[in-house]
């Protein structure tokens, strides 16, 4: 399954690129000398996973060159194979030579350099196994380049797309973490232990890795099939396959059009309206797509399915906004563990007239425009969390569900008082996630004298600036007075 | 023996091969002729184990081309556009070529000086002409079992083309080699092969002994003194048939002896028997398969 002369053969054709990635390599290690850095280094082995594939499998685009290399006698598998250990040997070697290097200077521990060494090799055989089945997923040179950059982007654009749209049409999304969707990309997977490890955390077993060894082996299959059971006499012909550019043009599309829904508010608008507004994005994203099969087909091609499959497209992101906003955000609004009496709360909003009274006739400050202003946090002093009682859990989780019925209510009002329109917010960290809530409507008295029991919870009159916090016994202490 | 038992090969919707059966004998030069697009260099590149097959298999001295590559030691295929690495230069592709086949050195010292070519020099720097010597140099020197030339003789200079030919004469008495040479070029076919096929609609629909087939293939010129229509000739197999005033060309597949006597029964005043060459024959048989 290997062959010993193929491998021979790409020693001798690429030892420029040989020298020259040892020379970068040595300068590196030389120049930096003592205070050596992994960071060029890496950044040379990520440039390389991408660059070796193109130079060493480049040739399956090229019929004169398949001719010459699909009649030796090697099989393909055993090309295939040895193209491959030649990649990551090309690219891994010089990328352990310097991390041997910096461990010395680092005084790592042997076992910790041994690990990182082969969650390396690892990361490195993936990458370079992954873009070498992506490059070859298309029939010529170039679109194999769009195909790796195409596909390596997916997961970013998928993080952006669910960020902008589920911010839109999920009530309490922000901030929100989709570290599980970097589990869709080697090489965020790769920094991420790779940085693990510099950070100076203990290497374990991590998901990352089992991630990787699953991703190595779905590539290693994909590229079986793309280059031992290869139809070579597709070669310089327009990329078809369904996972070329059929998919990554379509992928793409919808990632843009879901992108612009995520700008469309139910509340406020129609979809007609919307769509009548943005008529001229949308046409340009059109005259994209058109474009992206000029591309893929190398020559003007325009057929009714097109305008069709597109306004489909339009049509579907619509609903799924719409099926998101008639499901309350398909659950996920209601996502957090209300009862989760450690989760950080913070509500910050206006008060009702009582309230007002009560501050007013507590600290003397009676004016007319006088109006305060509440902030209500279960973090301690220092910001950690705190338990919070049930009682206080009730309180913000009815914010939160007010918050929610009105944000998917048909028309959003604004409510005024005293001639200004109010609202409470509402934000809450839980586990890795922050959800963010608002809601019109005021804190009461009762209330603020329930959650000062276990919450600080601090008032601001307008007019001077003053400062009071809210006592578990109901009285109001000076934190800062104007005067 | 070359045997390609019921080869398909389909890009897509078209199917370029279709069902192709043809065996070749140890030791022949065989011809293999089509119009563009008939499918010679596909179907030299499924013999040669470059394309897989869409249906049935190639097999050269018992072993699949395509699945076995042990047996792709024995094989070499020219083709019709070489390709040569970057920066390569004809010792580097010895070198390449080294790796995987034998090559006889002493053929390769005589090659490389009968065709004149500078072993250190950038192949980048060579005429097109000159790039095809270099990829038959090798051809030559590996010395192989099965020799699948495609295109061959193209821009070859005439000197060239008398040295290849006497080269592969010379190396099939050696080592009774079977070649293929696909070629549009049938006067060069003509000099050199001793067998042919051609290829039509994706199935070989002629083959045979080139010499016998040629015998077998006549054209007659014929007058008449009386008109004669072309039913007259029923029961002959004619390839082709031309009338110019009371002058007849027939183009007759057959038995030469026979189909003159055949002939003579109609009277004719004169009556003239012609060979035809290779690219007549392909012509007339291409023409007679329309008919």
């Amino acid at each position: 399954m290997f062959s010993r002369e193929y491998f021979n053969y790409l020693l001798r054709s690429k030892r420029y690129l040989i020298l020259f990635i040892f020379l970068i390599s040595l300068l590196n290690i030389i120049g930096s000398g003592k205070d050596v850095s992994m960071f060029l280094q890496c950044f040379i082995a990520v440039v390389m996973c991408f660059a070796i594939p193109f130079n060493v499998f480049y040739f399956i685009h090229d019929r004169k060159a398949i001719d010459t290399f699909f009649s030796i006698p090697v099989s393909r598998k055993a090309m295939m194979i040895t193209s491959l250990v030649f990649a990551i040997a090309l690219t891994y070697l010089p990328f352990a030579a310097e991390l041997i290097v910096y461990s010395i200077f680092q005084k790592m521990q042997v076992m910790q350099i041994l690990i990182i060494l082969a969650e390396m090799f690892i990361a490195t055989a993936t990458l370079i196994t992954f873009n070498t089945s992506l490059y070859l997923l298309a029939n010529n040179s170039m679109d194999g380049m769009i195909m790796t950059a195409a596909y390596t982007c997916m997961p970013l654009s998928i993080l952006f797309v669910a960020f902008s749209f589920l911010n839109s049409y999920v009530c309490g999304m922000n901030n929100f973490h989709f570290e599980q969707i970097g589990y869709l990309s080697p090489l965020y997977i790769s920094g991420d232990i790779l940085y693990a490890h510099f950070a100076k955390k203990v290497p374990t077993l991590s998901l990352g890795l089992i991630v990787l060894l699953i991703i190595l082996a779905a590539s290693y299959y994909f590229l079986n099939r793309n280059y031992v059971d290869r139809d070579v006499e597709r070669a310089n012909t327009p990329s078809s396959r369904f996972f070329a550019y059929p998919f990554v043009i379509h992928f793409y599309v919808a990632v843009v059009l879901f992108l612009i829904t995520s700008f469309f508010d139910y509340s406020y608008s129609s979809v007609l309206d919307f769509i009548s507004d943005q008529f001229v994005l949308y046409l340009i994203v059109f005259a994209i797509y058109v474009a992206a099969h000029f591309l893929y087909k190398r020559k003007l091609y325009f057929s009714y399915k097109l305008p069709l499959i597109f306004v489909s497209a339009v049509i579907i992101s619509f609903l799924f906004a719409g099926a998101c906003r008639v499901t309350k955000g398909f659950g996920i609004s209601y996502m957090y563990d209300p009862d989760d009496a450690f989760a950080v709360y913070e509500l910050n909003g206006d008060c009702d007239r009582a309230t007002e009274q009560y501050v007013f006739e507590k600290t003397g400050q009676y004016e007319l425009d006088n109006w305060i202003y509440v902030n209500i946090s279960t973090a301690d002093r220092q910001g950690h969390p705190k338990e919070s009682s049930p009682e206080t859990l009730a309180i913000f989780d009815s914010f939160r569900r007010q918050a929610i019925e009105e944000f998917y209510s048909d028309k959003r009002e604004i409510q005024f008082y005293n001639d200004k329109s109010y609202y409470t917010n509402l934000g809450v960290s839980s586990g890795n996630n922050d959800y963010y809530y608002s809601v019109q409507r005021q804190i009461t008295l009762d209330e603020m004298l329930t959650l000062a029991k276990d919450s600080n919870v601090s008032v601001y009159i307008n007019t001077m600036d003053d400062t009071y916090r809210l006592m578990s016994d109901g009285s109001l202490m000076t934190i800062y007075n104007y005067y | 023996m070359l045997k390609i038992n019921n080869v398909t090969k389909k890009f897509d919707d078209k199917t370029v091969l279709d069902g192709l059966n043809l065996e070749v004998a140890d030791g022949s030069i065989f011809g293999l002729v089509g119009v563009n697009g008939a499918g010679k260099s596909t179907l030299l590149r499924c013999v040669a184990g470059i394309y897989r097959t869409s249906g049935g298999n190639v097999e050269f001295n018992g072993e699949d081309t395509y699945l076995n590559e042990k047996i792709r030691r024995d094989i070499f295929f020219v083709n019709d556009d070489p390709y040569y690495p970057m920066a390569s230069n004809i010792r580097s592709l010895k070198e390449f070529y080294s790796s995987y086949y034998p090559i006889d050195e002493v053929v390769y010292q005589k090659t490389l000086e009968l065709f004149a070519l500078d072993e250190n020099k950038p192949l980048t720097s060579f005429s097109k002409g000159m790039k095809r010597q270099t990829l038959l140099l090798f051809a030559l020197a590996i010395r192989p079992k099965l020799l699948l030339l495609d295109e061959a003789f193209d821009g070859l200079d005439p000197l060239v083309r008398h040295d290849l030919k006497k080269s592969l004469n010379e190396f099939i008495e050696d080592n009774q080699a079977t070649v293929i040479i696909s070629s549009h070029n049938l006067k060069e076919l003509e000099d050199i092969c001793d067998s042919y096929g051609i290829l039509e609609n994706g199935k070989i629909s002629t083959y045979g002994d080139l010499l016998e087939s040629k015998q077998n293939i006549n054209k007659y010129q014929l007058a008449f003194t009386h008109d004669v229509d072309e039913s007259a000739f029923e029961g002959l197999n004619i390839l082709h048939y031309g009338r110019e005033g009371s002058v007849y060309t027939l183009v007759i597949k057959g038995d030469r002896e026979e189909t003159v006597e055949k002939l003579k029964a109609l009277d004719p005043v004169i009556l003239d028997t012609l060979s035809v060459n290779f690219e007549e024959l392909f012509i007339y048989e291409h023409e007679g398969g329309n008919r």
